[in-house]
């Protein structure tokens, strides 16, 4: 009977049916294309209760480590400097612009973004160190892995814009957006996308020629 | 100043660097070059009477920066550095040479983001030890620049300069404008420019303009007089003194090269830089430089030079 009513209670516990969704992205040559963030909002407005998120992005060897880092709306980044050399963090991204002036070890407050929106991050002492944050306006996010594949979990059943964003991405999300219904089970998606150049600042091998 | 006395001055300033106290000191940056070059005329002579060469230079350097600003802004930096080198001559072993010098450059980046320009001013100083003893010298210059990046891959930039050579007074001197030839200075300005064919892979070009005192061969002034340019010495210089209409300033015998004088003069210069970056740590180049430089009394001579070098970042 105990087990019985710990089975029921458990039952009571768990939400309506969540599906999976399980993305591809391929560029125009149908390669693999790592690091892109797929996100998935739901056409009904539903969406997950979602915590305060923290991320960290490292600097290590005068660079931004990782490189790419997806929040939702509101999470806070901290920016600790893990080089021997004070670094000057900065953003002029629309909405979430901020500035860390010159800081060694951890920097004194945590950013938090709260606008969607691509955040291009610059160190103003080694112009060449770039990252982004992708502040995602939907609890609904994965980014791909290596082979290009993308999971999006514990998605509530509904129906669902599905967008793809890449820093080298040429033209907007929007033009990619797909529409699918989750229900009970994995849903597949594929896109193709066409991709442009990224330029970081040049680094230079030697520290005699190189001025910022 | 004696040279010694300038030689300690120069070791001693460098060995205070790190006990200067109003800034940060950044890590100790060390590095290594091999360059092999070739010049089509070393000698600095109007055409037939170019000597070209080819050449082999060494150079270690060793440098510190220091943030200068304060706590929270990081928009000035000093650079001290100094490096030695050897460049042996192939042909021409008189002109192998040993150079060691110092540079103190200050930058200033006058905003926030990639593309605030950066200010830049720079000393150096260093002594040119020749084999040939009468061209040792020591070199001055001093720089002014402005740079500006227009995006991540493109960097303009443009500078004015300075630089003073200050050379030893040859005992040959047979004329009374004396013989410091290798005592000079010339000023000019360079718009360069820099763009990333690849990621790794960088395009540097420059053009100078080049107005002062210029040193060159003056075989060809010997030669109607004597009749060969090196053979005939400053024995026809006495006799001709075809100097005296040109303007020159100093003339002298040179033991390399037969015959040497100093003139004012004007130039230009095209300089390109391709820089294959192979590492974070090491990089090869490739150089291609051409100067053409037309002395006021109407004669003109041009280098055209090729050179590539490895450089490794210890």
């Amino acid at each position: 009977m105990r087990t019985l009513t710990l089975v029921f209670c458990i039952l009571l516990a768990l939400p309506g049916w969540s599906g999976e969704l399980r993305a591809t992205v391929v560029n125009d040559k149908g390669e693999a294309v790592a690091e892109a963030v797929v996100y998935a909002r739901s056409t009904q407005g539903t969406t997950a209760a979602v915590g305060m998120q923290r991320a960290t992005i490292d600097q290590v060897d005068k660079e931004f480590v990782p490189a790419l880092t997806v929040v939702y709306q509101g999470a806070e980044v901290s920016f600790p400097n893990n080089d021997n050399i004070r670094h000057h963090v900065y953003s002029f991204s629309r909405g979430n612009a901020f500035e860390i002036p010159l800081y060694a070890d951890q920097a004194a407050a945590p950013v938090t973004f709260a606008n969607p929106g691509v955040v291009a991050l610059g160190c103003n002492v080694h112009d060449w160190m770039s990252a982004y944050v992708f502040v995602a306006d939907t609890p609904y996010f994965d980014v791909t892995d290596a082979a290009g594949s993308a999971t999006l979990t514990a998605l509530p059943a509904g129906e669902y814009e599905v967008e793809v964003w890449h820093v080298s991405l040429r033209g907007k999300p929007e033009k990619l957006r797909q529409t699918v219904a989750i229900e009970e089970g994995p849903v597949a998606l594929n896109f193709s996308i066409k991709q442009k150049r990224v330029w970081k600042a040049w680094r230079g091998s030697s520290e005699f020629e190189e001025g910022y | 100043m004696d040279l010694a006395v300038r030689q300690q001055l120069l070791i001693a300033s460098l060995a205070c660097l790190p006990g200067l106290a109003f800034g940060e000191w950044l890590d100790w940056s060390a590095e290594a070059e091999v360059a092999l070059g070739s010049d089509d005329n070393v000698n600095m002579a109007v055409d037939d009477f170019e000597q070209d060469d080819e050449s082999l230079a060494i150079t270690a350097r060793l440098g510190r920066s220091m943030l200068l600003d304060s706590a929270e802004h990081a928009n000035t930096r000093l650079r001290l550095s100094a490096d030695i080198s050897r460049e042996y001559y192939n042909d021409w072993d008189d002109l192998t040479h040993t150079r060691i010098g110092a540079v103190f450059q200050l930058q200033h980046k006058t905003g926030l983001g990639m593309t605030a320009p950066r200010l830049s001013a720079s000393l150096s100083a260093n002594y040119e030890d020749v084999r040939d003893s009468y061209r040792d010298a020591w070199h001055y210059s001093a720089l002014l620049g402005i740079d500006k990046r227009l995006g991540p891959r493109l960097d303009l930039g443009i500078a004015a300069y300075y630089r003073f050579r200050d050379g030893e007074e040859w005992t040959e001197a047979t004329t009374e404008l004396g013989s410091k030839v290798y005592n000079s200075d010339h000023g000019g300005l360079t718009v360069s420019a820099r763009y990333s064919l690849l990621p790794r892979l960088r395009l540097s070009a420059s053009a100078s303009y080049y107005d002062g005192e210029f040193d060159s061969d003056c075989a060809d002034l010997l030669s109607p007089g004597g009749g060969n340019a090196y053979g005939g010495g400053l024995a026809n210089l006495g006799r001709e003194p075809i100097w005296k209409q040109f303007g020159v300033k100093a003339i002298a015998a040179d033991q390399v090269f037969a015959c040497r004088w100093l003139a004012d003069g004007d130039g230009y210069g095209l300089h390109s830089d391709l820089v294959w970056s192979l590492s974070r740590a090491s990089n090869v180049k490739l150089r291609l430089a051409y100067r053409e430089i037309e002395m006021d009394f109407g004669e003109d001579y041009s280098n055209t030079s090729l050179g590539l070098s490895y450089r490794y970042r210890f």
